[in-house]
């Protein structure tokens, strides 16, 4: 799984960062400190997930993932924020999982599981043929 | 963004005025008020020198002083609304005036109807009244200047109180407390040493919250400060930029509230840098005068949407000003405005130290 993290502190991207390190089939293409660098980044790359910080500078990480949804094939997304009470309006924009910070390596692990797990609707519309 | 910019919330709070006003329409009050009053009566009939009977002395002026609590109480009580609008000295004055009024009237109608009643006064009436007032002036003063003493510590309390709940606020406030955990959790397999040194800086700012009501002097805040700013540092990395202006000379031991100066900057660190993608530079300048020291603190105003900023509060420069307040009286102050295109923060000290004049 090729994975983007999106985050406005650097020594959050790079603990995410060691902690994915820990799952070899991830691998982690770029790391992006606001919305519009992670735009910038997706331009570039095709990431499979993306990492995505709520409470950055400039556009929130909420109203990115919104934009995200409305793409053709939108990159799955998982929330990581200090902040539990945005768990609602996450909701919104269909996230795999919302990690709250500091991130748990167990709960990490429970999250990519989830997003390498294709649902059956994915499948019978024929989403993950190139997901892995 | 600037403190204009904050949700009615986290504006700057205004106290009710006079919110350590008794009110005088509870029996609670106008029993104590009797009470007292009665004292008096007690303090009257027992002085030494009195020629009748103290018995009969106590009982008259019992009626006396009864009917005088009865009415200013109900006066004031009557007059409640309009009271807790005046300012402090103003609102003295008034309850004074009516208490006069009242011991006047009462003394009038006593005179009167005593002399009357076949009662042989020693004194003309007009000697009466101006002793009945003497008295009412003197229990008066003395009712006035407890009730000073009490709201003056109701005030300071009031603020101190205030002060430690909201610095804890901001201190458990999610973005702060688990990102900065979220950094030490960062640091501890990379850097142990600065993985400390953040533990450190994270409780210095912890049991600073837990102070709010003491005293501290510059430099431990100016201390403070910098740890705090070491601890955002580590979160924010090159985009927060500090740029300290310090006298060569060391600062004179100057005695501040705690949570002065580092409530300031953590504003221009959430108001500025944390809506910064860019590189944002917050400039802190001390100065020091003949009389006084100045702290400047100046950060560029951010135009970012509100809704990817936090909404939360901590110590606001209101109750900054009220503990300064209780600490200088009127000769330390804290202004804050927009010039140009950056919202400044000017704290102004005393330097000959504290006790408010």
């Amino acid at each position: 799984m090729r994975v983007l993290i999106v985050d406005d502190e650097p020594l959050a991207r790079a603990r995410l960062r060691r902690l994915l390190q820990a799952h070899i089939d991830v691998q982690v293409l770029g790391e992006a400190g606001n919305a519009l660098a992670a735009e910038a980044a997706l331009t570039i790359t095709e990431p499979d997930l993306i990492f995505l910080d709520i409470e950055m500078p400039g556009e929130s990480g909420l109203a990115f993932a919104a934009r995200l949804r409305l793409r053709a094939v939108p990159p799955a997304i998982i929330f990581t924020t200090a902040h539990p009470q945005h768990a609602l309006d996450a909701y919104a924009s269909s996230p795999i999982d919302y990690l709250l910070k500091p991130i748990e390596p167990a709960r990490l692990a429970a999250a990519l599981a989830r997003a390498s797990q294709p649902t059956r609707a994915q499948l019978r519309a024929g989403y993950f043929g190139r997901a892995e | 963004m600037s403190f204009a910019d904050l949700p009615p919330k986290t504006r700057p709070y205004a106290p009710p005025r006079n919110a350590a006003l008794p009110a005088f329409c509870t029996p609670r009050v106008l029993l104590i008020t009797l009470l007292l009053g009665f004292g008096v009566a007690l303090l009257l009939a027992i002085a030494p020198g009195v020629a009748e009977d103290r018995w009969v002395r106590l009982g008259t002026t019992a009626w006396f002083v009864a009917w005088v609590a009865l009415i200013t109480t109900g006066v004031l009580c009557s007059l409640q609304k309009p009271l807790c609008r005046l300012a402090l000295p103003w609102l003295l004055l008034v309850v004074m005036a009516v208490l006069l009024a009242a011991t006047a009237l009462i003394s009038v109608l006593a005179y009167q109807t005593l002399t009357r009643l076949g009662w042989n006064p020693l004194e003309r009436q007009a000697e009466f009244l101006l002793h009945s007032q003497a008295i009412a002036l003197v229990v008066g003063g003395m009712g006035i200047w407890i009730f000073s003493l009490h709201w003056a510590k109701t005030r300071r309390m009031t603020a101190q109180t205030k002060a430690e709940l909201d610095a804890l606020h901001a201190r458990i406030r999610p973005h702060f407390l688990f990102n900065s955990l979220n950094t030490v959790a960062a640091l501890i397999e990379t850097d142990p040493s600065a993985a400390e040194a953040a533990v450190l800086d994270l409780s210095s700012v912890f049991r600073a919250a837990l102070h709010a009501g003491d005293a501290s002097t510059l430099n431990e805040e100016l201390d403070l400060s910098q740890r705090y700013l070491a601890l955002e540092h580590w979160r924010l990395g090159a985009r927060l930029v500090v740029d300290w202006v310090l006298p060569s000379t060391p600062l004179p031991p100057i005695t501040v509230p705690i949570l002065t100066l580092q409530p300031l900057i953590e504003n221009a660190v959430r108001y500025a840098v944390e809506r910064s993608a860019a590189p944002c530079t917050i400039r802190i300048e001390c100065l020091v005068g003949m009389q006084a020291v100045s702290v400047l603190i100046e950060n560029p105003l951010i135009n970012e949407p509100k809704a990817a900023v936090p909404e939360g509060n901590g110590i606001s420069l209101q109750n900054i000003r009220d503990r300064l307040a209780l600490m200088f009286g009127d000769r330390a102050s804290l202004r804050a405005g927009i010039i140009e295109d950056k919202f400044r923060v000017k704290l102004v000290l005393p330097l000959d130290g504290g006790g408010a004049p």
